[in-house]
């Protein structure tokens, strides 16, 4: 599954990847993420709580963010393996500034396996494009706050 | 197909079934079930306690008051489908609710049910929409009338806030002299819309007073095809128009696609789809 | 009853079966019964690092956990069945649990018994398995490439199997006038029969028997293979088929999940019952069909059909399943050219692993996949020369006087009728006026197709002497015993295991008919290898003429004995003695006789039996028939295209049908009608698809399209009857014609709607999009 996207901060882009790349704000602003600990090297260790309304699964997995360039762009990889199945998704996140502030476009690929493979794929490209929307937003939201 | 376990009550009243929502988080509502059950045995779903509200007679059942129908949450589409005061002045919604499901499903299915699932690809959404459906929600704090319009977010996901119950819903009758028509493309393995377009219009000498055009299945959610309205309303009706209109009926909404349709193909079939919905109505 | 034979009377499975009053494996409870489930991989490939069973195992409840690492030596491989001569093939090692990697999504990785099937399923949650994911390949073309992940080191280049055969050779096709050449896939098949699979089993630690009642299509050759996996002598095993839901080829493979089943009620020394639910049925049950296929047709400008040459890439999943490996080659390969006098085919097979469910048999299993290709190719050879393509083939068809006829494969067809047949289908279907309105409609925008199939099928499989020819690694012959009780009642013993074919009704027929009493007083027994002393099952439409044929022999043996006694009984010679309608009568004299049930009785009370004639009556056959049989027939179906959106109406569909002689033609009808309906299924709707991690995508019946009763119009049947001169009875095999010839006459009539846009190819399933992206191209290109 494809995911890729542009969103528009108010922010500077150094503001912008910082809030971004914070795990405190991650925490906050991903939808579903229930705890982010710190592994070293840009590596959390992740509980997650992904879906919509009543369909949830809950994954044990990791959050890792590589190839750093502050205030440019990075790449966060995200994994998971719980009982409904796995899920990896790897987005490339790239900032370029403009009037309004900065540009954030993202670009990458989501895969999921076990049952939510085999039976949630009516509607999976609607979920993660809903679920990315919503970190985005809040993250935006912070972003004006400050 | 085994879900994980969990806890049943049956409740008699709404004031019943807010509490025990609003005890246990993780608590889901019990209508017809026919959405529920299956995520649940696949254990996509696997919430702590089902609160039966199948019972509770007061949900259930359809009246007419003023320019309006009511229809109870608990109303099964087969009671939808065949009622006439539906029949009479909502037409559209009976021919969707004909085509839900099969005969067991439209027994046991509701139309609350059904509209608080939001289903991307549910028949009611878009009938809801070409019908300025209301939507009753009742919380702790109290009742609240949510429009149709905004009421469908995302895949499963609604506007209804959390703890909530929607009683019933209450579609506006159509101006005298309206038509309406549902017109569906049916997936051949699940029978759900791929494209599923409620059409309501009324002509006035000849010139469009009142349309609506609501569309299922295409996209993350059901939506109002507003643009078709707009290039349609005020406008004297003809062949040529439907057609040109049509082609806008993709613009409104979060086109997806899934294996079975792309998304190009999903905006061909919405406009073909519309302009055949409206052809029937002229 | 005399006259019996070719009566519609009522199956008499129905009443039980629709009353909810049939016996299924998963309706058998046993006392202490307890309860299987199976983990399954979600990856495609992975290697197993780590299984943590520790928290499952101590869950209230759970009885016994097994890793693949426990039955390590204890419990056998799972072995492949059918093995093609020259075709170099790898039976991989194929543990009933994987032991270090998973190679499907689907791929059994634990069993967990406990005392109820909750408890069991909620414990698959708690097993933790550590997988280190490798890379998947799902495509056999793409397995094939350098490079690509390997599922078998003893396998290189993932390829399990290469056959050859066939005279077709360059130089035939460097001088034919016209070659046409062509790519088709062979979509991925669910067999999704009603009933998923189950097994139930039970130990006897009292004299060390073990019972596994299971859904099988061939319960002997489940005994024969599971007695060598769990190390157990064959009379010490009984395997049940009770009431099957189906199976249309996906309950003849051996499973590890009976074996693990078996395992377990053996090693607890407890009942244990397992049963697939649907979504495991999708994963973990064999798939069908997935080939692709290059084809070169040559002949003459005058219509005149000379070679045909296929290279096909079949995909064969992870593991070579049962009889796997005969598909693609045996039961494809030897009937490319069809029924016609093509003098030169050829086929070149590659079975190919990939990281998906595996293969094996489904409803005409190879045959569709020979009947398809070359359907396609004809009706594409006939545009290219400007040719009607009903001429093309009434100009290639066998005619009647060249029976038996031996094909470019060496297989001789027995009887045939061809041009009886398509002339009976055109004749209903009214071809030239159809041609006529097709024109009329086009200029009005509308698009209407006709397609038309003329097909012959091998089937009725046996017999043994070429089953070991092939490669089948056992017998094709056939059991049956009619046992006739002292009150004249009878009890039929078959060694076939019919699932939803009707033989209960259609065998009583075949022998009520010979012994001239009710068919009330005939019950057929199957499916147990305690009652029947052997058999090989029901499959590649070889029930009738086979099991069929050892029946009507093995009745035969009954009159031939009772005609002994009723001779002795009414004091004239034997060669005196007439049985007519049920009674034996001395010839000449119709008042001396005595009727069918008083000479049984005389032979079980044996006060007065001919001198060297045993008392009681039995009439036991163990039949091999004389060679294969060919059903062949005409298929016509007339679509209408949506011009706007691509979608398909099958507006009318006529079958004729030539089965050698129809037995009950109500039976053969609902056999026909359910054979298209599946046909129909892969040319519209079905279709199995891994992205391409191999994750099953189309995993529930949301996405998977199984056909309903409402896709269709009234299905137009008829039958034409050529008796088979290779067995007693001169029957042919029906149900699997309809999915033979289905699939390439719908496909055909959309192409043909399709003409005004150039249109030569559309991927099956022929979803309405796709449809519609190919009139879009030829609407652009002109």
């Amino acid at each position: 599954m494809q995911l890729s996207g542009n969103k528009v901060f108010p922010t500077s882009p150094v503001q912008t990847f910082a809030l971004l790349t914070n795990p405190d704000v991650i925490i906050r602003c991903m939808p579903g993420l229930k705890s982010l600990k710190p592994n070293g090297n840009n590596q959390f260790d992740a509980e997650l709580e992904v879906g919509v309304a009543g369909i949830k699964g809950t994954y044990q997995g990791n959050l890792q963010l590589a190839d750093v360039n502050p205030g440019e762009s990075y790449r966060m990889r995200v994994t998971g393996e719980g009982p409904m199945g796995f899920m990896e998704s790897e987005v490339q996140v790239r900032l370029v500034e403009d009037e309004e502030g900065t540009q954030v476009n993202y670009q990458g690929e989501a895969k999921v396996g076990g049952t939510v493979a085999g039976v949630g794929q009516r509607v999976l490209s609607g979920v993660a494009k809903l679920l990315i929307n919503q970190f985005f937003n809040g993250v935006v939201k912070e972003a004006k706050q400050e | 197909m085994i879900p994980n376990a969990f806890a049943f009550e049956r409740v008699n009243t709404v004031e019943a079934a807010l509490d025990r929502l609003g005890a246990d988080g993780e608590a889901k509502l019990l209508a017809g079930g026919h959405s529920l059950l299956p995520l649940m045995k696949m254990r996509l779903s696997s919430p702590s306690k089902l609160i039966d509200i199948s019972g509770i007679d007061a949900l259930r059942g359809v009246r007419r008051e003023e320019g309006r129908i009511i229809i109870g949450a608990l109303t099964p589409h087969r009671e939808v489908a065949v009622h006439p005061l539906v029949q009479a002045h909502l037409p559209a919604l009976a021919q969707a609710a004909a085509q839900i499901g099969d005969l067991q499903v439209r027994n046991r299915g509701t139309l609350g049910g059904n509209l608080a699932h939001a289903d991307p690809s549910s028949d009611l959404p878009a009938v809801a929409l070409a019908y300025d459906a209301e939507l009753t929600v009742v919380t702790a704090e109290g009742s609240e009338l949510l429009p149709v319009d905004g009421f469908f977010l995302a895949p499963l996901t609604t506007a209804m806030p959390e703890g909530g119950i929607l009683t019933q819903v209450s579609f506006v009758i159509p101006p005298e002299g309206a038509h309406s028509v549902y017109e569906k493309y049916s997936h051949p393995a699940s029978g759900y819309a791929v494209v599923g377009v409620a059409a309501v219009v009324a002509l006035t000498s000849g010139r469009v007073s009142h349309i609506r055009v609501g569309i299922t299945g295409a996209g993350d959610a059901a939506y109002r095809a507003t643009a078709v309205e707009e290039a349609l309303l005020d406008q004297v009706w003809s062949r040529e128009r439907v057609q040109a209109a049509s082609r806008h009926a993709d613009e409104n909404g979060g086109i997806g696609e899934d294996l079975f349709a792309s998304e190009a193909y999903r905006r061909h079939l919405c406009q073909v789809y519309t302009r055949r919905a409206l052809e029937r109505l002229g | 009853m005399v006259g019996v034979i070719g009566q519609a009377i009522k199956r008499r499975e129905d009443p039980r079966l629709i009353t909810g009053q049939g016996q299924f494996t998963d309706d058998i409870q046993l006392p202490g019964m307890v309860y299987a489930a199976i983990l399954r991989s979600p990856h495609a490939h992975a290697r197993v690092a780590h299984i943590n069973v520790e928290e499952a195992r101590s869950h209230p409840g759970v009885v016994a956990v097994y890793t693949g690492k426990d039955l390590e030596g204890k419990l056998g491989l799972l072995p492949t069945a059918w093995l093609p001569p020259n075709s170099d093939i790898k039976t991989t090692a194929h543990p009933a649990l994987a032991v270090d990697r998973v190679r499907y999504v689907g791929d059994g990785v634990a069993l967990v018994v406990a005392k109820d099937r909750y408890i069991a399923r909620d414990a698959l949650d708690l097993i933790h398995v550590t997988y280190e994911v490798l890379p998947a390949v799902v495509n056999q073309e793409r397995a094939m490439e350098p490079g690509a992940p390997l599922l078998h080191e003893d396998a290189p280049d993932n390829v399990a199997f290469h056959w050859q055969v066939g005279n077709a050779t360059d130089e035939v096709f460097a001088r034919a006038e016209v070659v046409v050449r062509h790519h088709i896939h062979q979509q991925r098949l669910i067999p999704n029969p009603m009933e998923p699979r189950a097994a139930v089993a039970q130990f006897h630690p009292s004299n060390g028997d073990l019972t596994l009642w299971c859904t099988s299509q061939n319960p002997h050759i489940h005994r024969f293979i599971l007695s060598g996996l769990l190390g157990m002598p064959e009379h010490k095993l009984r395997v049940v088929a009770t009431d099957v839901g189906g199976g249309f080829g996906s309950k003849i493979a051996v499973y590890a999940d009976e074996a693990l089943v078996a395992y377990a009620a053996r090693d607890l020394k407890r009942p244990v019952k397992w049963s697939e639910d649907r979504r495991e049925n999708f994963l973990a049950t064999t798939h069908g069909r997935d080939h692709y296929q290059f084809i070169e047709l040559a002949g003459k400008r005058d219509g005149t059909l000379e070679a045909i040459r296929v290279r096909a890439v079949a995909n064969m999943g992870a593991y070579l399943s049962t009889a796997a490996p005969g598909v693609p080659t045996i039961l494809f390969g030897l009937i490319v050219s069809g029924p016609y006098t093509i003098p030169y085919a050829g086929v070149d097979v590659y079975g190919v692993f990939t990281n998906t469910t595996p293969t094996d048999a489904y409803r005409g299993a190879g045959r569709p996949e020979a009947t398809y290709l070359l359907e396609r190719m004809v009706d594409l050879f006939a545009r290219e020369i400007g040719m009607d393509p009903v001429e093309l083939r009434r100009k290639n068809l066998i005619s009647q006087d060249q029976f038996p006829y031996h094909n470019p494969m060496g297989l001789e067809y027995d009887s045939g009728n061809y041009t009886r047949a398509l002339d009976l289908a055109l004749d209903k279907a009214d071809y030239a006026a159809f041609r006529t309105r097709q024109q009329e409609l086009r200029a009005h925008g509308r698009y209407v197709g006709i397609g038309v199939t003329t097909y012959v099928e091998i089937c009725g499989l046996g017999p043994s002497q070429i089953a070991g020819a092939v490669g089948f690694q056992g017998g094709l012959w056939e059991s049956a015993m009619v046992r006739v009780h002292p009150t004249g009642k009878v009890t039929v013993f078959t060694g076939t295991s019919p699932h939803g074919q009707g033989e209960e009704t259609t065998f009583a027929q075949i022998v009520a008919d010979k012994l001239g009493i009710p068919v009330e007083d005939i019950e057929v027994v199957h499916g147990d290898t305690a009652r029947i002393a052997m058999g090989w099952g029901t499959y590649g439409s070889r029930s009738t003429p086979v099991g069929g044929g050892a029946l009507t022999i093995a009745t035969d043996r009954v009159i031939e004995k009772a005609k002994k006694i009723a001779a002795h009984i009414l004091e004239v010679g034997e060669e005196d003695v007439e049985f007519n309608e049920g009674s034996f009568q001395a010839k000449g004299d119709p008042k001396r006789r005595a009727s069918f049930q008083e000479v049984t009785l005389q032979a079980y009370l044996a006060w007065n039996l001919p001198q060297g004639v045993e008392p009681a009556l039995e009439g036991t056959a163990f039949y091999d028939p004389a060679n294969f049989v060919y059903s062949f027939g005409t298929h016509v179906a007339m679509v209408e295209v949506d011009a706007d959106t691509g979608e398909v109406k099958l507006d009318r569909y006529i079958a004729v049908d030539d089965p050698g002689r129809v037995l009950n033609p109500m039976i053969a009808e609902g056999q026909v009608h359910g054979g298209i309906v599946q046909g129909v299924g892969q040319a519209l709707w079905e279709g199995a698809v891994y992205d391409n991690q191999g994750q099953l995508v189309t995993g529930t019946f949301m996405d998977y399209a199984m056909p309903k009763a409402h896709f269709f119009p009234e299905i137009e049947t008829r039958f034409t009857e050529t008796p088979s001169p290779h067995n007693p009875l001169g029957v042919k095999g029906i149900g699997e014609t309809g999915t033979i010839a289905s699939t390439p006459t719908v496909v055909n009539a959309v192409l043909d709607a399709l003409q005004p846009f150039g249109v030569k190819e559309i991927e099956m399933p022929l979803l309405p999009e796709r449809v519609w992206r190919a009139m879009q191209n030829g609407r652009e290109n002109g």
